[in-house]
């Protein structure tokens, strides 16, 4: 099998295992999904999405968020710290704090200058915790309710 | 499967629309979205909903509600 690789500004990501969803680009935002490092440290990729709309080369706009500078990164890497972990603004430090090792994060931010992802989200998906992705087949506002096809 | 949500629940919007006030009467059919938290009876009391881009495939991860050893 080839290797194909890309980088997120240090982040190295393996997506030989999975086709990109969309045209890779320089410039381009993306979101990884992926489990764990190879040998070489590369993020192992099981799903890469271009997210269209999205471009990351733009000026920064600043602000919590905005299309020119949500560069976008979904992993939970297994008995790895992330960047994340000494990059995280204080208030999400202390979120993260709550999470424990070898519970899959979801971690959205920005790279500073010196590749250190700051988080601007980071979410524990823990094991005992209820997951669904779907399409929403209805919603019911009367009852705060909706029905996800899963 | 049938999601509940409450004032307690986080919503957020990742979709193309980036709604910043984002609540559930933006969700609408056939919109994709991503629910976790909790689980309660009946139904499912969720703590977060998120608006994503659509993706072709669905997802459901829930725990054990009883489990027993093979006898």
């Amino acid at each position: 099998m080839t290797a194909h690789t890309f980088h997120v500004n240090t982040l190295t990501v393996d997506y030989s295992g999975d086709h990109p969803k969309g045209s890779l680009a320089n410039g381009v935002t993306v979101k990884v999904s992926g489990t764990m490092l190879n040998a070489a440290g590369a993020l192992v990729a099981t799903r890469v999405d271009v997210l269209q709309g999205f471009r990351g080369d733009g000026e920064r706009t600043g602000g919590d968020r905005g299309p020119y500078h949500d560069i976008h990164v979904e992993f939970g890497f297994r008995n790895q710290r992330t960047a994340c972990d000494d990059g995280c603004k204080h208030s999400i430090h202390a979120r993260w704090s709550d999470s424990r090792v070898n519970v899959p994060v979801d971690v959205e931010g920005t790279f500073d200058a010196s590749g250190v992802l700051v988080a601007t989200s980071v979410q524990a998906t823990p094991d005992d915790a209820s997951l669904v992705r779907g399409l929403v087949e209805n919603v019911n506002a009367a009852s705060n309710t909706l029905t996800v096809l899963a | 499967m049938t999601i509940t949500t409450s004032s307690a629940t986080e919503f957020e919007d990742k979709s193309n629309q980036q709604m910043r006030l984002f609540k559930l009467s933006d969700v609408h059919t056939n919109d994709y979205v991503e629910a976790r938290g909790a689980r309660l009876r009946p139904g499912a009391q969720r703590n977060i909903l998120v608006r994503d881009i659509p993706e072709s495939h669905s997802y459901c991860k829930e725990p054990p509600a009883t489990s027993s050893l093979p006898t």
